[in-house]
């Protein structure tokens, strides 16, 4: 077995010991394989392996590379995939009891390319269920445990995701995010993940939460990694009706943290308000070294962020609704709970109501356009809280209790209505938990909000860190 | 005419898990009171952000 020192390598070094083949990809997918069914037990990350198929599949890689057929950074690299990403012919449950035995036609878009680029995939990751809460309390397949700390929640709703690549149960993955469900978990695991521009990956093939605020994006250990997953999974595909036609850069080639006049705003009114006092600290610390390495830090107002909450709610909710009407009459006992109390809320808001809120989303979205030419991103916090213990629904937010959905989305939501690229990357640690700052760019211009990460993770030095995981 | 989550989702038929009745209807309350503080300035017709593109999904 191969040193699991390698587990807490970012993919791009796993890469380059693959492409010299100083490890195989058996030897790798063996040892995350091993270590991942070692520790579900305790972090459940996994809600299934496929571990015949990937030892097969690394096989193949070690093959084709021996054979000098070397296709790129993730060729014979192990992941896993969170469960609501379809493999074709193989049980994509949802997490949920309705689709326990689910089997898709097709390979969603993001599986074929990764298959594409060589990647193994390992298994299929906790999640909240359908997607739909923050949690990953899950009661079809258990709760996931945050590896920071086992009585947290990881977030979701890509807790799987964000857990399973914090703890070493996975090199890099991909989550869904439709009010902060990449960014929620990867800020509460300590990870970079960004949800991209709306359309920029397509989502043939990804379970449906809601339809308008739903992307499909990356989450890992560094800047670089999710640069190069985005390389990787970016396109347009016509089987996704809100797929773009853009160009895709070479991301990582183009990777600058130079930050030397570029323009970095800040919202007040919104990103700052009610936030936790020592994550506030953390992330005008980094705004502050920012400043010191010759960014400039410009105050901005966005009045319709005001509304954003709202708008959020009276969108998210009716489309998940809307998806799962009928069995919302016909077999609610099926739901958990607390996704069935979110489905009936949605039934709730009028037509009216729901084209109300677009009305409101599509001032929001002009604001931001404006503001984007004033600035080149904005930096916020990506939570205003600190992941709280499993099973609770409420926070402590400076000394206060709040309640959790409202608050934990408040920051990450509004991307979602503007479907703007903005990614959570640590900024250091509160009472031994991780804090992300989240950074927002203008629509298809990830690379500035990567450049701007890359001079954050250079500052925060957090790369590479993992967990100790000495309760388990 | 009654407003209650529960009214309405039984005009829709919609059986309500009474184990969450009351967090239901709080939560609905703070959805109308987030919704009674809405300030905008745009409501014309053309900041709709329903679109009807002719031609199927994607027009080349």
């Amino acid at each position: 077995m191969l040193n699991k020192a390698l587990l807490s390598l970012p993919v791009v070094e796993l890469a380059k010991l693959i492409q010299d083949r100083s490890i195989s990809s058996v030897g790798l997918t063996q040892l995350v394989l091993q270590h991942a069914q070692d520790y579900n037990t305790e972090i459940n990350a996994y809600i299934s392996f496929r571990a015949d198929k990937a030892l097969a599949e690394a096989a193949q890689a070690d093959a084709e590379i021996a054979q000098g057929n070397y296709k790129g950074t993730f060729h014979g690299i192990p992941m896993g995939i969170k469960d609501n990403i379809y493999i074709g012919g193989e049980v994509t449950t949802m997490a949920s009891k309705i689709h326990a035995n689910f089997v898709a036609n097709d390979d969603a878009t993001v599986i074929s390319k990764l298959k594409a680029a060589g990647a193994i995939i390992i298994g299929k990751l906790n999640m909240h269920e359908y997607a739909w809460g923050v949690s990953n309390n899950n009661p079809h397949f258990g709760p996931c445990h945050n590896p920071w700390n086992l009585d947290k929640i990881p977030g979701g709703s890509s807790g799987g995701s964000g857990a399973s690549v914090a703890s070493g149960m996975s090199t890099i993955t991909l989550g869904t995010d439709t009010a902060g469900s990449i960014r929620i978990p990867s800020s509460a695991c300590g990870l970079v993940g960004l949800k991209p521009t709306h359309g920029l990956v397509a989502k043939y093939g990804c379970f449906p939460l809601a339809w308008t605020l739903d992307h499909i994006g990356p989450m890992a250990k560094t800047v670089s990694d999710v640069a190069a997953m985005l390389k990787v999974i970016a396109g347009f595909d016509e089987r996704d009706p809100t797929s773009k036609r853009v160009e895709i850069p070479d991301y990582v080639a183009l990777l600058d943290s130079d930050v030397k006049g570029k323009v970095i705003g800040i919202n007040e009114d919104y990103f700052f308000h009610q936030v936790d006092a020592p994550i506030e600290k953390l992330v005008r610390g980094q705004l502050d070294l920012l400043e010191q390495r010759g960014a400039i830090i410009k105050k901005v107002t966005i009045p319709a962020l005001r509304n954003a909450e709202y708008a959020v709610l009276a969108t998210s909710l009716p489309e998940a609704s809307t998806i799962h009407h009928d069995d919302l009459q016909q077999r609610p006992d099926d739901f958990g709970d607390d996704i069935r109390l979110l489905f009936e809320l949605g039934e709730l808001p009028t037509a009216v109501e729901y084209l109300q809120a677009q009305q409101l989303r599509r001032e929001l979205k002009q604001q931001f356009s404006e503001i984007f030419k004033e600035v080149d991103v904005l930096i916020a916090p990506t939570l205003p809280i600190l992941p709280p213990n499993i099973g609770s629904s409420v926070v402590k937010l400076n000394g206060e209790e709040v309640d959790l959905l409202n608050h934990i989305i408040r920051f990450t939501g509004p991307s979602n209505l503007t479907g703007l690229p903005a990614l959570s990357i640590p900024c250091g640690l509160v009472e031994g938990q991780p804090v992300g700052l989240q950074i927002i760019g203008p629509a298809f211009q990830e690379q500035k909000v990567f450049n701007i990460a890359l001079a954050v993770e250079e500052q925060v030095k957090f790369n590479y860190q993992q967990p100790v995981l000495d309760r388990i | 005419m009654d407003t209650s989550a529960v009214k309405i989702l039984d005009r829709l038929a919609i059986p309500v898990n009474p184990k969450t009745q009351a967090e239901l209807e709080h939560r609905w309350k703070g959805m109308k009171a987030l919704k009674s503080a809405i300030q905008t300035q745009t409501k014309n017709d053309d900041d709709i952000c329903v679109i009807n593109t002719a031609g199927g999904d994607h027009v080349k």
